[in-house]
């Protein structure tokens, strides 16, 4: 027989590990279910969606068929992923060459009263956003700006750019003194330390960041439907036209919110590594 | 290539009163190998970031070669740093890394590659140039950072206690490496360590720092032999002077059961004062105190013997090196002399009289 090392540590039970283990599996499966329904849903005909939920059932795609035929006068899904697609990337852009300086300025160099300006950005996140919706329509309206993208990419980049600096700065932190300083001693101006130095350290963590900016604006819901009724709706509003008030729609709608969660799904999917490692790169030295 | 100078260069950190480098005046010469030694938080390393530019200057000046570079960026004083960790860029290759600083200054490819190759060839860095500085071992990180000091060519080196990573076999053979490169290239070096050993073995002269003050910069024997201090006198040697509270009366002084005669008469003054030996100077065996063993250290090549004596009514202890076998054991009864020099220190500190001295029956 083949000699393995002890996989209980001292003090440790077997039957209570496994018992601790089954309960994991449980509850992870217990917060799984509901998308596990929304997927199976979108796969069934809407009769078997509103029925007793059946093991075996006939899968087809026609749902994903109905939800992304466009019909006119409609807004399609083609245009809201593209509407949704701008403002995600361009708000994040935005948030991201505002914040790598800002992050700089409290980590690296730290401005006068770092710790108040520090406290002052995250206080604009207490604020509910019905709170501020009022004067936002009304500023919206005045500029001219109700139901257009760059409403939503101002608002996007304001939504996001305090939790970006706020993450931003705790990995730049992260990047050693002795390393700047090394630059600074081999003739690198600011831009130069920012580039060799800092940037390709942080790069996990600015992945991180991004991804984040990226999952929260792609997902915002509450400004879209207020203030974009028109023609520049995102993917969150787009999932809601597929509510009918006629007939059943459950499958249509699962099939809608399949698509929705797919990018993220996806982009979290591949940057999970470099998340993780993003993450935790506050946690440990 | 060029001298250094700290003229009276001071050093006060925000939010606090006492400065960590007080007044600091030094003359480093051309190629010159200067040690500054001192336990922690004597300013030894802000001295050095002062010079590098890391810190800025509170009072004084400091000049490299004819140039006060006290307003000068660190990045135009023309400078090289081997920090403690290294501070090796992690996403560069050995190569990338050793070049880097003649990149920033746009020193044309091929004259880069040509002397990032002879850097690594003295190094004996040639096989390691395409790694990443994770893949090397503690003291091929080491060498890389010697490395990116030396392409650069500059005017001084500044070396903050770069072998202090090191495991203890590593260090003394890197010590040496380094000692035969500085005299081979004679650039003017500047280096920071809290180990006197290193700092005996390895500098032309050693600067001895205490809370922010230069004690005294001299020659590793001029130190040892003459020290300035009595704390120059306690950090300096290993093991440690004996250093040992007497009065002196009437040019006499009293230790234990015997009295210290002079060679040339010995301090004239009276009062408090602290006699200071080295372990060397003590002889066991034969003289007129009795002293008990307490340890025996026991090297292979000699023996530090660690003894007790009575001395103004309290234990007072005394190590003695000795020649091995020693033949003694712990606890046992032995007698005790001097025979060597003896130093007399002012119990505030400077060092009152030097002199041949032997210990007899009182």
């Amino acid at each position: 027989m083949e000699r393995t090392g002890s996989t209980l540590g001292i003090g440790e039970r077997r039957w209570v590990n496994n018992m601790l283990g089954a309960l994991a599996w449980f509850l992870g499966l217990v917060f799984f279910f509901p998308i596990i329904w929304v997927v199976l849903s979108s796969f069934k005909d809407e009769l078997d969606a509103v029925g007793d939920p059946t093991v075996v059932f006939h899968a087809s795609l026609d749902r994903y068929r109905e939800v992304t035929s466009s019909t006119p006068g409609i807004l399609s899904f083609g245009q809201a992923f593209a509407n949704s697609a701008s403002v995600v990337l361009v708000s994040t852009a935005i948030v991201l060459s505002l914040a790598i300086p800002a992050a700089y300025a409290l980590a690296i160099r730290p401005v006068k009263k770092w710790r108040d300006v520090l406290l002052f950005f995250i206080s604009t996140k207490f604020l509910p956003m019905v709170a501020s919706i009022l004067p936002i329509f009304i500023l919206a309206k005045e500029f001219d700006l109700l139901g257009t993208r760059t409403v939503l990419v101002i608002l996007y980049t304001a939504m996001n750019l305090p939790l970006a600096v706020w993450m931003l700065r705790s990995f730049f932190q992260e990047v050693p003194r002795e390393l700047i300083e090394a630059a600074e001693i081999d003739g690198a101006g600011l831009g130069g330390q920012l580039r060799s130095v800092i940037l390709p350290i942080a790069v996990p963590g600015i992945a991180a960041t991004a991804l984040l900016c990226m999952i929260f604006a792609w997902n915002e819901y509450f400004f879209a439907l207020q203030l974009n009724s028109a023609n520049a709706q995102t993917i969150p509003i787009w999932v809601t036209t597929n509510i009918s008030e006629k007939d059943n729609f459950l499958a249509k709608l699962s099939a809608a919110s399949v698509l929705a969660s797919l990018p993220v799904v996806l982009a979290g999917w591949v940057a999970q590594k470099r998340m993780i490692r993003g993450l935790a790169m506050g946690a440990i030295k | 290539m060029a001298s250094v100078q700290f003229g009276e260069a001071t050093r006060l950190y925000a939010g606090t009163t006492k400065p960590a480098v007080d007044q600091l005046t030094l003359d480093i010469h051309d190629g010159e190998l200067l040690v500054l030694v001192g336990p922690s938080g004597s300013g030894k390393s802000t001295a050095l970031r002062m010079l590098a530019g890391l810190e800025p200057l509170d009072g004084g000046r400091i000049s490299i070669g004819d140039r006060d570079v006290s307003q000068v960026r660190p990045r135009d004083r023309d400078i090289a740093m081997v920090f403690q960790n290294y501070a090796l860029y992690p996403q560069l290759t050995v190569a990338e890394n050793m070049g880097f600083a003649l990149k920033q200054a746009k020193v044309p490819k091929q004259e880069r590659v040509a002397r990032v190759q002879e850097a690594a060839r003295i190094l004996d860095l040639v096989p390691y140039l395409d790694r990443k500085p994770k893949n090397l071992s503690g003291g091929q990180r080491q060498r890389v950072a010697m490395g990116r000091a030396i392409v650069r060519r500059p005017q001084v080196y500044l070396m903050d206690e770069p072998l202090s990573n090191l495991d203890a076999k590593l260090r003394v053979q890197t010590r040496t490496e380094l000692a035969e490169l500085q005299a081979r290239l004679a650039v003017t070096t500047v280096y920071v360590t809290h180990d006197q050993v290193e700092a005996m073995t390895m500098g032309h002269r050693v600067a001895v720092l205490k809370e922010g003050v230069l004690q005294q910069c001299d020659t590793p024997g001029a130190l040892y032999h003459s020290p300035a201090n009595l704390f120059v006198a306690g950090f300096i040697g290993s093991p440690a002077m004996n250093l040992v509270p007497c009065s002196v009366v009437d040019g006499g002084l009293q230790l234990a059961g015997g009295s210290l005669r002079f060679a040339d008469g010995g301090p004239g003054a009276t009062g408090d004062a602290v006699v200071g030996f080295r372990p060397e100077a003590v002889r066991l065996g034969q003289g007129p105190v009795s002293a008990r063993i307490r340890t025996i250290e026991d090297l292979g090549s000699e023996a530090f013997v660690h003894l007790v004596i009575e001395h103004q009514g309290a234990s007072t202890g005394i190590v003695a090196k000795v020649p091995v076998p020693f033949a003694g054991r712990m606890g046992d009864q032995i007698d005790l002399g001097l025979e060597g020099t003896c130093h007399v220190f002012d119990p505030d500190g400077p060092r009152l009289a030097s002199g041949r001295a032997e210990l007899v029956q009182l």
